[in-house]
């Protein structure tokens, strides 16, 4: 019977409140995104993921807004999907590894051949840093330079650097993400 | 049968794994066409792909797997003769993990939706894939439970987060792959066959409903708020219902008469779209929407395309008569396809696709290959637009229910899916746009092509098609077109132009490239670039060669190198004139004019003139003057004289001793220009003239002064130039002899008369009397003019008796004529004398006998003192003459004469009275 109660007062507080919205979390393989994923969703961090294979998609609610999330393959044969499932999206989020030097060239130029298809224009982006913990991590003004972040100019883009391991600035990442729900959200 | 499905050639690129290319047939004659590029790893997969021809001997060469391009033409003499089109789709197989599924399952149905697919199977399976059809392992937690036999239909909702799915043992699952709070299971009749979702399944209040259809009802579930799910029957006793499709408020299922639409928010059937066909087992009915309000409908041979319109245009107030629906049903294109079942359907622009499977079998009763058809319907035709041959594993086996196509219309993604295959097929792309043109050797357009879609080239390039254009134009022997378009491919690329310079180079057609090579001073190629085209053009192309080194900067190649070469090549060669006036041309750049002048000189060639005048090298002219008048004397004439302040007269005629005529026409040239200069060799003229020119020689000697006369008359003996000699010696003051050269030599009596009338002298006419006498024609002619200049009785009286005279009369009367004429004359004169000696005389009296006036400051002329006085004491008298010189009488004394003027008549005039 509470349960019952608890429904009906989750039902009528979606009616005035629910926001929904829905991102695309894309990268280069072993960014991070998936362990991104489960962190915002339940907080749990995992060393050992399984590669994506395709995508997982996944609802999560933050306060009173929901997040439907693509989180695709960042593995070569995924990639040309990624524009796919990247079109509507209420914004797009790109994983980098801050660590890996040696794969930010290819980051940056998937990033910018991604963001030059029609189809996604003026979609937000939000560019974020992760494995900020281990050393020589690329901080935010590093990710700017070495992704030609500012070349971007025909839509709103944000970069963080992030830790998914330590939780460094999961939370702003959040903010961010739910002030660009579908009302532009966080009232 | 598992070796035949496709392999993973990498996991760089699997979206373009096993592609293949089907060929387009024409619609007379079906063609096959020579395949592209595979993988050499998946040969089979290959063959699978490919286009077939009808006849089956055809497959056996199709079946070994060919390397990139090498392909090519394999099928030439059929391509030929036929026109070929351009296919309007291209194929690729999708992801290989659907080879594992295909292992031991086979596909029964499949749900296309924007994001991923979910595959049904025989085993009663249901599988979600990716757009590109990688199963997904992650989803799986939630996409859980299985029918257990085959899966008759899937349907997926508009967010893609809920699959509804039935089994033909009744059971209906429907699953989010988000969450279970909506999952539901039911248990149906056993002929379940079609089920469609809401498309707004969760949508809050919408009810989740689904629509189910058997054997005899299409039923709408739906649940209520705190109820369970409730049923309700839409239509009944028209099955059986095989297929139900539902998009947005409309939905659509197949029935026995044909199709019925629905309109889900009146929830009334609002049309049946009737197809006449027998119900066969083996001919499914299709159903596709591209929007809610464009449907598509196949059921055996026939095919429909219809359009949801309102009844009422929208913004006018609904339909007052209730009765009728407020969406009709339009049947915008009705038709049947004679020779196929269509187990497929989908939109393409204003286009239809067509999967279909021909009715007619084989000889041995076996199913044809199916194809892909694209055509343009129209209102009871259509026009078939391509056809492709879809070479299928296992077609043998496979009837028309067992093809399914879904599309993604935005996209134009087809998924072609058989039982142990999905191929999808894709809009071609610039890229395959320029492969097929390649393929078929349609260079130039391929490489328009590529240009114009620069940007979305993928795999191509414009370069690398501009690469194979140029390997084409070079085989072909286009050389010219080939250098044009290097122009248009490399621009300012250095290493570009020099990678593909080496194949000209190879050809030996670097002269072909020369016109286009990069020759500017901002942007040049490798000196050696430039120094192997000379090279070829000294032994293929003098002519070419000598343009070539006269408009290339030698700044292009080393100066050195290119110039031992023409110099070598001139050794081998000396009578090659193109090739002498190149080594002159670069002789010049390098400074050695006077090896350049030479072989100008030698060639005889009128560029001499151009390297003087530009170098100015006027000590070289005038030791050379002589070669070069010989070469073209007005131009020396002209240069000499332009020059001649640098080219003093006497080196030149120093330097022209021995080549009398062009010193000749040297020396003429500076008489009539500059005359001046001229004066000292007036003597060394004459001779000349009277050689070279004699009609010039009279003007000349006229006009000169300067020649020493002697000689000349000598010049003008021995050449016997008589009218010059009569000239010279008249001018030496000889006349008589003149006379007798003009008398003796020229016998011309015209002239003789004239030359006496012009110097006038007694004793020359006596002469020309003398010598006139015995002929009566001079004589004649010398009465007619004599009369003017001397007495003609002389001439008359010295005629010899019973001479005959011809006009003797004639001349005689002229004579007198004239002499009377000269006597009028002189009279006329005299009278005009007299009368004005009278008239003068007149006025010198009237003037003379003038008073005169004599006033005080008249002075007396001999004492200068005022004649008259200013009282009677002083006055003295006067004496006044008629020159109007006055003077005191006293002044005068006894002289009776005016003392100045010696006038002799005094006026007499007394003092006092002034």
């Amino acid at each position: 019977m509470l349960s019952i109660i608890n429904r009906l007062l989750e039902w009528f507080k979606s009616l005035f409140w629910k926001e929904e919205m829905e991102l695309t979390l894309v990268g280069l393989q072993h960014a991070g995104k998936t362990t991104f994923v489960n962190v915002i969703a339940s907080g749990q961090f995992n060393e050992d993921m399984i590669p994506t294979v395709g995508f997982n998609m996944r609802k999560i609610s933050k306060g009173n807004v929901t997040i439907k999330l693509w989180d695709i393959g960042g593995q070569p044969r995924f990639r040309s999907m990624w524009e796919r499932y990247c079109r509507g999206v209420n914004a797009i989020v790109y994983m980098v590894d801050a660590a890996d030097m040696d794969k930010v060239e290819a980051s940056r130029n998937e990033l910018h051949n991604l963001l030059e298809k029609p189809q996604l224009a003026g979609i937000p982006i939000l560019v974020l840093g992760n494995k900020r913990d281990l050393p020589n991590a690329l901080d935010e003004n590093g990710l700017i330079e070495k992704m030609n972040l500012n070349a971007i100019q025909d839509r709103e883009i944000c970069c963080y650097s992030i830790s998914c391991k330590e939780k460094d600035n999961i939370d702003i990442t959040l903010q961010w993400l739910i002030s660009h729900s579908k009302s532009g959200g966080g009232t | 049968m598992s070796e035949a499905l496709p392999v993973q050639r990498s996991e760089e690129d699997s979206s373009s794994l096993p592609s293949s290319q089907f060929g387009s047939v024409s619609q007379q004659a079906l063609a096959s066409v020579a395949s592209l590029p595979a993988p050499s790893e998946a040969p089979e997969d290959l063959a699978e792909l490919r286009p077939r021809d009808h006849e089956p001997d055809q497959a056996a060469e199709d079946d070994h797997g060919n390397a990139r391009g090498a392909a090519v033409g394999v099928d030439d003499a059929e391509e030929t003769e036929d026109e070929e089109f351009e296919p309007k789709l291209k194929y690729e197989r999708l992801s290989s993990d659907l080879k594992g599924l295909f292992s031991d399952d086979r596909s029964s149905c499949i749900a296309v939706h924007d994001k991923m697919m979910v595959l049904g199977t025989h085993w009663g399976r249901t599988h979600l894939l990716d757009a590109m059809g990688h199963v997904l392992q992650g989803q799986a937690v939630a996409f859980k439970g299985q029918h257990a036999v085959l899966v008759s239909q899937i349907s997926v909702d508009h967010t893609g987060e809920f699959v509804g799915s039935c089994s033909i043992d009744g059971k209906v699952m429907i699953r989010g792959l988000l969450s279970r709070d909506f999952n539901h299971t039911c248990q149906l009749s056993s002929s379940l066959r079609a089920i469609s979702i809401d498309p707004i399944y969760a949508r809050s209040g919408a009810g989740r409903r689904f629509l189910t259809g058997d054997a005899n009802r299409v039923a709408l579930h739906e649940k209520g708020v705190f109820t369970g799910y409730s049923q309700t029957v839409l239509s009944e006793g028209e099955g059986p219902y095989n297929v139900i499709k539902w998009r947005g408020r409309f939905a659509a299922w197949s029935c026995r008469k044909g199709f019925r639409v629905y309109d889900a928010v009146s929830a009334k059937v609002i049309s049946l779209i009737k197809v006449d066909i027998t119900p066969r087992e083996d001919v499914p009915p299709r159903i596709t929407w591209s929007d809610q309000f464009h449907l598509y409908v196949a059921h055996g041979d026939a095919v429909r395309t219809c359009l949801i319109k309102p009844r009422v245009p929208s913004g006018k107030p609904p339909n007052p008569n209730g009765e009728l629906p407020d969406h009709y049903v339009e049947i915008v294109s009705s038709f049947s396809i004679s020779d196929s079942w269509v187990s497929g359907i989908a939109p393409l622009d204003s286009l239809l696709v067509l999967l279909t499977v021909p009715k007619q079998k084989t000889k041995d009763n076996v199913i044809i290959k199916p194809q892909l058809k694209v055509v343009e319907p129209l209102l009871n035709d259509y026009v078939e637009v391509s056809t492709d041959i879809l070479s299928i594993q296992g077609h043998e086996l496979y009837g028309p229910k067992d093809y399914h196509l879904e599309s993604l219309v935005d996209d134009k993604f087809y998924f072609i899916v058989s039982p142990r295959d999905v191929v999808l097929g894709k809009p071609r792309d610039p890229d395959d746009h320029v492969d097929w043109l390649l393929e078929h050797e349609k260079f130039q357009e391929a490489l328009t092509c590529a240009e114009k879609h620069e940007r979305y080239l993928r795999r191509h390039s414009v370069l690398d098609v501009g690469r194979i254009c140029l390997d084409q134009l070079l085989l072909a022997g286009d050389f010219d077109q080939a250098g044009s378009l290097c122009v248009r491919l490399f621009g300012r690329d250095r290493e570009l132009w020099q990678n593909e310079v080496y194949k000209f180079t190879q050809l030996n057609n670097m002269r072909a490239l020369a016109p286009f090579l990069p020759k500017g001073t901002e942007f040049r190629l490798d000196p050696q670039i430039y120094e192997m085209t000379i090279f070829e053009f000294i032994k293929m192309d003098t002519p070419g060669l000598l343009e070539l080194i006269r408009e290339w900067d030698s700044s292009l190649y080393g100066l050195n190198a290119v110039s031992s070469a023409l110099r070598e090549a001139l050794l081998l060669s000396e009578k090659d004139p193109y090739l002498r006036r190149a080594v002159a041309t670069i002789a010049t750049v390098e400074g050695k004019y006077n090896e350049a002048l030479d072989h100008y000189l030698r060639l005889g060639h009128e560029d001499a003139f151009q390297l003087i005048r530009e170098y100015e090298l006027f000590d070289n002219v005038s030791s050379r003057v002589a070669e070069l008048m010989t070469l073209n004397d007005p131009l020396t004439l002209k240069l000499l004289f332009e020059h001649m302040d640098r080219l003093p007269t006497d080196r030149i005629v120093a330097n022209l001793a021995g080549h009398e005529s062009h010193l000749f026409k040297y020396l003429d040239m500076v008489h009539a220009k500059a005359p001046e200069e001229a004066k000292k060799y007036h003597g060394t003229l004459v001779s000349l003239y009277a050689d070279y020119s004699p009609k010039k020689l009279l003007p000349f000697l006229r006009s000169s002064d300067s020649y020493p006369i002697n000689e000349a008359l000598e010049i003008c003996e021995t050449r016997g130039l008589i009218p010059e000699r009569i000239f010279i010696l008249a001018r030496m003051g000889n006349t008589r002899q003149a006379l007798q050269l003009i008398t003796r030599e020229l016998a011309d009596i015209h002239k003789a008369v004239a030359f006496c009338k012009e110097h006038d002298d007694v004793d020359l006419w006596k002469d020309l009397i003398e010598f006139s006498l015995d002929k009566p024609y001079f004589v004649n002619v010398l009465l007619h003019n004599i009369g003017t200049h001397v007495d003609p009785r002389i001439l008359i009286q010295r005629i010899e008796h019973g001479r005959e005279i011809p006009g003797l009369r004639n001349s005689l009367v002229q004579i007198m004529h004239d002499y009377r004429l000269q006597v009028s004359l002189q009279e006329g004169c005299q009278r005009i004398l007299v009368a004005d000696c009278f008239n003068l005389l007149q006025k010198q009296v009237r003037v003379q006998t003038r008073g005169l006036c004599l006033t005080e400051a008249t002075k007396c002329a001999g004492c200068s003192q005022s004649l008259v006085g200013l009282t009677q004491a002083q006055s003295q008298d006067v004496i006044a003459f008629h020159c109007h010189h006055s003077f005191h009488f006293q002044c005068l004394g006894d002289i009776s004469k005016c003392v100045i003027c010696q006038s002799v008549t005094p006026r007499q005039d007394r003092s006092g009275s002034p």
